[in-house]
């Protein structure tokens, strides 16, 4: 009776994960197969699929911390062996950035939000002992590279304070202050007609030079920031591909479009499989049991 | 346990059916975007034509007819626009890019406005536009594509006629 009951519920499971397997693959095939692929430079804002190369994001390369190998991405899975299975006993990836570079521009991908490389065959399979290896997976400069995802331009630097905006009269009063601490400087600058009182339309002028002041700061501070982002190495890199918010999938992988669709395919096969064969399963219990 | 297994079939199918039809959906809603995106720089180049005509408006010696046709591209460009038809827009867009081109290479012969800062800023700002209407019109083509693709495929052929999902047109320019 516990046999039969483990029975069901490992169907119950597969039967369930199956199911979901095969919505998922489903959907992720429908992305896949009914985005047209867009050129980095031009794509509009939103869920695009790009094709390119992989290239790196103006940081140093990667090493797998298996066989040292440079590298833009890694992944390394550990495998002990129990009761002749291989069972996962570590899973390592790196979070560094890459880039996808087409013949119009790059975009910076984070792998830490990806779906890198799901499920294919592993680059390098290491072992260590007979009991153990490490499957490495990889993507080096210059692999081909296929993504999925939201597109959007990289924000550009820190414009400063906003001219009009709240935080820049915020500081147009702040400064005022600073100024009304220094009263015979501020009649010096401000009292146009000397009669020793700052009146309405002479603490216009100083609010107005108050607020030429402020913009002349944030503008310094916008070049500023604008000069350090075109020095930084990664100042060719205009757009950014990211996970979308609705849930859609960031995919990334070294693979063609084709290649990833085919995979794709099959996993929503087996997923219908597995459904199909968990149900069927749960069924002829049921069945056997009201008999 | 033949009725359970039928039940099985049914929700499968049902659940397959669906998936179709948010593919179409999804392949509709890509050309409308793929359009939209379009469409925006369509808007953009035709807002720069009158600053261009103004422009060569300023020199009195310019043909004043050119400027007439262009002005009349351009209302008829707009009006295919509104009517966000892709065979109306590409033959639109077809004599509008002639009738720029035209006043561009007539705009050469007067020294004074080759020279002008402006008319530079606006050519450059015309012919960035041209590059990227030209692959965004790649990209919609391609959507257009798929669309068509998945509509004329089986099964999703008798939901695209029963839900009424159309083939969409491709935007076609004669030249680039």
């Amino acid at each position: 009776m516990v046999d039969d009951l483990q029975v069901f519920v490992g169907a119950l499971a597969i039967g369930a994960s199956g199911y979901l397997m095969w919505r998922r693959n489903m959907r992720a095939l429908a992305l896949i197969e009914g985005t047209a692929t867009s050129r980095v430079a031009t794509a509009a804002k939103g869920y695009v699929e790009l094709s390119g190369t992989a290239r790196g994001a103006g940081e140093p390369p990667v090493r797998d911390p298996i066989q040292r190998e440079a590298c833009l991405w890694f992944k390394v899975v550990t495998e002990r062996r129990r009761n002749n299975e291989w069972q996962v006993e570590r899973r390592e990836s790196s979070t560094q950035a890459l880039a996808l570079e087409d013949d119009s521009g790059s975009c910076l991908i984070i792998p830490g939000e990806a779906q890198i490389d799901e499920e294919q065959d592993p680059d390098a399979i290491i072992r260590d002992g007979s009991s153990r290896r490490h499957r490495i997976w990889r993507i080096r400069d210059g692999d081909p590279l296929y993504a999925l995802g939201f597109l959007e331009r990289r924000s550009p630097p820190l414009a400063g304070l906003a001219h009009g905006s709240v935080a820049a009269e915020h500081a147009v009063i702040e400064l005022l202050r600073v100024w009304k601490r220094d009263q015979a400087k501020l009649h010096e600058r401000f009292d146009a007609n000397r009669d020793g009182h700052i009146d309405a339309a002479e603490w216009e002028c100083a609010r107005l030079a108050a607020r030429a002041a402020v913009r002349e700061q944030a503008e310094t501070a916008a070049a500023q920031s604008r000069a350090e982002a075109a020095a930084a190495p990664d100042a060719h890199i205009t757009h950014t591909l990211r996970q979308p918010d609705d849930g859609r999938p960031l995919l990334v992988s070294s693979r063609s479009e084709e290649q990833v669709a085919r995979r794709v395919r099959r996993r929503s096969w087996l997923g219908l499989a597995m459904f199909a064969g968990g149900a069927v399963y749960i069924l002829f219990a049921l069945t056997r049991c009201t008999a | 346990m033949a009725g359970y297994i039928a039940l099985l079939l049914l929700f499968v199918a049902g659940v397959y059916i669906v998936a179709l039809y948010n593919q179409l959906v999804l392949v509709k809603h890509n050309v409308a975007r793929a359009w939209a995106n379009i469409d925006v720089l369509l808007k953009q180049r035709h807002d720069e034509i009158p600053k261009l005509v103004e422009l060569c408006r300023q020199y009195s010696r310019f043909e004043s007819t050119l400027l007439a046709r262009l002005t009349a591209a351009r209302t008829a460009a707009v009006g295919a626009r509104d009517r966000a038809s892709a065979t109306a827009v590409g033959a639109a867009e077809d004599a509008l890019r002639a009738e720029t081109a035209r006043v561009i290479a007539v705009a050469e012969g007067y020294p004074d406005l080759k020279a002008n800062t402006q008319f530079l800023a606006l050519q450059a700002r015309i012919a960035a536009l041209e590059t990227a209407i030209a692959d965004r019109r790649e990209f919609y083509n391609e959507t257009v594509r798929i669309n068509n693709v998945t509509i004329g495929q089986f099964p999703q052929r008798l939901l695209a006629g029963w839900f009424a999902f159309r083939a969409a047109e491709p935007l076609k320019f004669r030249h680039g």
